[in-house]
């Protein structure tokens, strides 16, 4: 596990370098900030609401993520591929499984990070109400689950090309793809889609995080998503050798 | 070659191993459904089965649950609040009463109802048939020439033994856990109740089978299909008149007819008499079944094509509209057999009513007699027209109370009763609840308060102090004048509450309480004038007069699970010096105001902004006791004194009432069975919880026949009074609507208190609680919304600053 810390102390220290930490960084707050208080369209005023609760934060930050995290992800792999860095990379005593997770830990550190700063909000419903407490933090676990498993994937996306924007690109299509597209998909090939299919969305999976509840299902789930997309990146990494 | 193939297996190798993995994830998540390990986070566990529900759900063998729910529900049903969204209810539902069947270690069955054969129905059909509530969205159907709304449902039914109860509409996922709980306690109380009902419920159950029977009869008969394209040549002729031919119809099935609704009278003679005084909903079922008999047997009358009396309808009409008028009066049948079945085990709640309180039923008796008010038509049609104008608004009055009362406590599965100013307390009342009394409580209805407390039933007190209209309805003194929408005032009400309670050590206070910080919002309905065009707005305003208390005994089962509550104009209630110092009383200050309410003697001004002024310049000197329960060996008030007669019914119209008149027995058993001390539950709430009466006596204030003998422009202005008396009363309600449904919720705690449900109460307070933050000024809102949206991206971007500093420096240093 040794190589996976440095390679994630690494990696969190490159992200910090760069501004692109900073500019995500600061237009996830704000993005976040703006839709927690205004809602969607300017339409839902949180004050007017008069109710102490930090219920659009969950509402609304999956989606701001879900653009968010593919930006930080992008570079992971494919600058060192472009910069020809991973075959340096590869070259340290390192398995390609070890690269992949030492990566998506150092980018979970970003997460943790950007997270940590939106506290600012549960802050503030606490000094003028009585929030449920247990819902926030249930809330934030949910919301650390559905980062990951965007970061995975943005990760798995960004082993499949040298180029950054394309990264990006795809990396968002697959995050959007899972928190809404889903639901939608299902209801268009299928009439009467199975709700355990329904269970496919990640909205469906994170709606109970937003209420305070810590599922074993939910969390088996997103960790079922990471777990592949991981995967799926090391044999992408891996495929150097079978091109 | 090897190379090639090496690169083909590795390929191979990778997407296997990668399609292994998917295969265990799906084979993990697939097992992962039956799971139910879950950490439920929230402060009141309220996604967690609690204790009682687990207790409830094992306490009862062999209980079948049979669920409905539609395939595809829709994802949001819209409501007057707006879009309620149900994704992922259906999963909600079924996962709850998946615990509650684990809980119950086998002894409780799942049946999920499915789409069966044209016989059975769809979901939504057999859903109907076992007495759910089905619902729609915005999705419709074009069926030929019509556009249906899609029907869906989600509910369920539980069966125990014998019986069985109805879980109608399952939206509120909040409340699951309560009205599962609830049901499974019902079960076991009705089932165990119904075995020493036995006999009036099957005398019940015959006389509904036989009317059943022949409503079924006389519909089957009397369906005629009504050809669109009627000729009018034929309709002329009678052939093709739908009445006729139902007229022609019902002839020839006079022999079955005569064997299915024969036995009706029989039976309402027989089985009927029997139950009849047994059981009020007993009694309510064999007088719809007499009149169900009444209807049928001038049915047949009309039917047999005798000629119609003078100044009836000719035979046809007639027919057609008795089959309506039995259909209606098989629905009324049904009902009220409905409720006896339900009524075992089902606790009565007394509600005492006479002195302008808030009184859930109609009145039993008209407004004015229909003879006196047929004489004075004939002498003055003007009054005619006002005495019409005022039963109408009483009739509505009627109408709404009953509604409410239906709505709030019948549907919700308690069984209420009217106690009137001249009634005793029956003896299977299990609480009293005097409901906000604007006028003085008499000694007749303070000493039946006085010894229910003592007979060791729970009382429950609700005061009303002022009234506050806010921008309300006052007719103009000018009749040529319009109706004038900006009367505000705050007046003392006439209760006597403070000196019915005083004597129990209880100080109830009239001044009111108000909140600079903690308050809930008014909402004002005004008119602005735009172009030239009148438009009605809505706006929200903080109000000091609505205190928001978040201060509760967590210890008292009717505060442990709540969250918050909001008291309209409430004023304050305290314990006295003597029953705190008295250790055999358990004196519990249940909800308190905040640190920075404000007691003031009133009245205060009642504009939202002129109010907020006084609270923002006057200290604070919260908190303060709202509400206040009280147990423990009570002294009657009435030790030493004479015992009050009982008096006379008021109500004299009400030939039921009228042969109620007291009598000497009747008094002297009274006196023997006074109690002078006794163990009691008393619970004070200084508030109305915003729900305020509306009695007939209030709306229609002056109504009096003797001043109305001839006409005048009075007649015309108390008249225009009672409209703006009735709709002041809509108004007040609407102004504080939004924050009702939580109180109603409180409300239903307190009768589940007073019923010794308590384990429900705690239930029902994990339901989802609105959770209500302070009043913010503008400008403070402002800083914190700038102060969230700004401080966090700056401060990363300052981090991201200092760090490339620091980095620059140390690049520097390392190049030096």
């Amino acid at each position: 596990m040794k190589p996976v810390w440095i390679l994630a102390r690494r990696e969190m220290a490159a992200t910090f370098d760069s501004p692109i930490a900073y500019i995500a960084g600061a237009l996830f707050l704000v993005a976040t900030g703006l839709l927690f208080f205004f809602g969607l369209g300017g339409t839902d005023d949180f004050f007017a609401g008069r109710e102490a609760t930090v219920r659009p934060l969950f509402e609304y930050a999956p989606w701001v993520l879900a653009v968010i995290l593919p930006a930080v992800t992008m570079r992971l792999v494919a600058e060192e591929k472009r910069q020809g860095t991973l075959e340096l990379l590869v070259t340290l005593p390192v398995t390609d499984t070890q690269i992949v997770l030492g990566k998506l830990l150092g980018a979970i550190g970003f997460l943790v990070v950007a997270l940590a700063m939106t506290l600012v909000l549960p802050g503030l419903v606490l000094a003028i109400g009585h929030p449920d407490v247990g819902a926030i933090v249930g809330g934030y676990v949910g919301l650390l689950l559905i980062g990951t498993a965007f970061l995975a994937l943005g990760l798995m996306a960004s082993t499949w090309t040298q180029n950054q924007i394309v990264a990006f690109i795809v990396g968002m299509m697959l995050c959007m793809f899972f928190w809404t597209a889903t639901d939608a998909l299902l209801r268009l090939f299928l009439d009467q889609p199975p709700p355990e299919l329904a269970l496919l969305s990640f909205q469906s999976q994170f709606t109970d995080f937003a209420r305070g509840v810590i599922d074993l299902r939910n969390v088996l789930y997103f960790l079922s998503v990471t777990t592949i997309a991981v995967l799926a990146s090391t044999y992408s990494l891996r495929s150097r050798h079978w091109q | 070659m090897a190379e090639t193939t090496k690169k083909t297996n590795g390929r191979t190798d990778a997407l296997v191993l990668l399609g292994a993995a998917v295969g265990v994830a799906i084979l993990v998540n697939a097992l992962a459904v039956q799971s139910a390990i879950r950490l439920d986070l929230t402060d009141q566990q309220v996604h967690t089965l609690s204790d009682a529900s687990v207790a409830a759900a094992k306490a009862l063998e062999d209980v079948t649950v049979t669920v409905y729910i539609s395939k595809k529900l829709p994802e949001t049903l819209p409501t007057p609040q707006g879009k309620m969204p149900l994704k992922g209810i259906d999963r909600a539902f079924r996962d709850k009463l998946a615990e509650y069947a684990r809980a119950a270690g086998g002894k409780l069955k799942l049946v999920f109802a499915e789409d069966g054969s044209p016989s059975v129905g769809t979901i939504e059909e057999q859903g109907e048939a076992a007495k759910l509530e089905t619902f729609s969205s915005t999705d419709a159907q074009v069926t030929g020439n019509t556009l249906k709304f899609q029907k869906y449902v989600l509910g369920a039914t539980f069966h125990y033994k014998t019986v069985s109860e109805v879980m109608p509409k399952a939206l509120n996922p909040g409340f699951y856990e309560f009205e599962m709980t609830q049901i499974l306690l019902r079960l076991k109380e009705k089932y165990e109740q119904s075995q020493l009902m036995k006999e009036p419920l099957a005398q019940g159950k015959a006389v509904f089978d036989g009317v059943k029977a022949c409503n079924e009869a006389v519909q089957k008969a009397a369906k005629v299909e009504e050809k669109k394209d009627d000729d009018a040549g034929l309709s002329l002729k009678g052939g093709n008149d739908p009445n006729q031919k139902r007229v022609a119809a019902l002839q020839a099935a006079t022999a079955d007819l005569d064997k299915a609704c024969a036995p009706v009278a029989g039976l309402v003679a027989g089985d009927g008499a029997k139950l009849k005084g047994k059981n009020p909903f007993g009694d309510h079922l064999v007088d719809n079944a007499a009149e169900f008999d009444k209807a049928w047997q001038e049915l047949k009358r009309a039917a047999s094509g005798q000629a119609p009396a003078e100044g009836q309808l000719p035979p046809a009409l007639m027919v057609q509209q008795l089959t309506l008028l039995l259909d209606q009066l098989f629905r009324e049948v049904d009902r009220a057999h409905q409720t006896l079945a339900d009524s075992p085990g089902r606790k009565s709640i007394g509600f005492l009513c006479g002195h302008d309180e808030f009184c859930p039923f109609a009145e039993n008796s008209p407004l004015v007699d229909p003879q006196v008010a047929a004489m004075l038509g004939q002498s003055n049609p003007m009054m005619k027209q006002i005495v019409q104008a005022a039963t109408q608004i009483s009739q509505a009055v009627d109408e709404t109370n009953g509604k409410i009362g239906d709505n709030l406590f019948t549907k919700r599965g308690y069984s209420i009763r009217r106690i009137g100013p001249d009634e005793a307390v029956p003896d299977d009342v299990a609480a009293l609840i005097v409901y906000a009394p604007r006028k003085p409580l008499g000694e007749y209805a303070r000493y039946q308060l006085d010894q229910t407390l003592l007979a060791g039933k729970p009382v429950v007190v609700l005061a009303q102090s002022w009234q506050v209209a806010l921008l309300n309805m006052q007719a103009p003194e000018d009749l040529g004048n319009e109706m004038r929408m900006d009367w505000s005032t705050m007046l003392p009400t006439a209760s006597n509450l403070d000196e019915v309670l005083k004597v129990y050590g209880v100080e109830l206070s009239k001044d009111p309480i108000l909140d600079s910080k903690h308050v809930e919002t008014v909402r004002v309905t005004g008119l602005v004038n735009k172009g030239g065009l009148q438009f009605q707005t809505q706006q929200d305003f903080p109000y000091a007069l609505i205190p928001v208390a978040n201060d509760f005994d967590r210890g008292h089962a009717l505060t442990r699970s709540l969250a918050s509550l909001s008291l309209p104009y409430t004023t304050s209630v305290e314990p006295s010096k003597e029953l705190l110092a008295n250790k055999a009383f358990d004196v519990s200050r249940v909800v308190r105001s905040s640190a920075s309410s404000l007691r003031k003697p009133g009245p205060v001004p009642v504009l939202p902004q002129t109010l907020k002024k006084l609270v923002l310049d006057t200290p604070p000197n919260g908190p303060h006791t709202l509400a206040l329960a009280v147990q423990g060996p009570f002294k009657s008030a009435f030790t030493g004194k004479e015992i009050p007669k009982r008096p006379a019914p008021e109500d004299s119209k009400d030939p039921q009432k009228a042969a109620q008149k007291p009598t000497d027995a009747e008094y002297e058993l009274a006196k023997r069975a006074f109690k002078a001390e006794g163990k009691g539950k008393l619970l004070v709430i200084a508030s109305n919880l915003g729900i305020e009466g509306l009695s007939r006596a209030d709306v229609l204030a002056g109504f009096d026949l003797s001043k109305f003998q001839q006409f005048s422009p009075d007649s015309i202005k108390a008249f225009t009074q009672w409209q703006a008396n009735f709709q002041n009363w809509q108004i007040r309600i609407g102004q504080i609507s939004h924050l009702l449904n939580e109180n109603l919720q409180f409300l239903s705690n307190v009768l589940d208190w007073a019923s010794a449900h308590e384990a429900l109460v705690a239930i029902r307070s994990k339901g989802d609680t609105r959770r209500p933050m302070d009043d913010l000024e503008p400008e403070k809102q402002k800083e914190l919304r700038l102060g969230a949206l700004i401080g966090s991206p700056l401060l990363l971007i300052l981090l991201g600053l200092v760090r490339w500093r620091v980095r620059l420096r140390r690049n520097r240093s390392l190049q030096a």
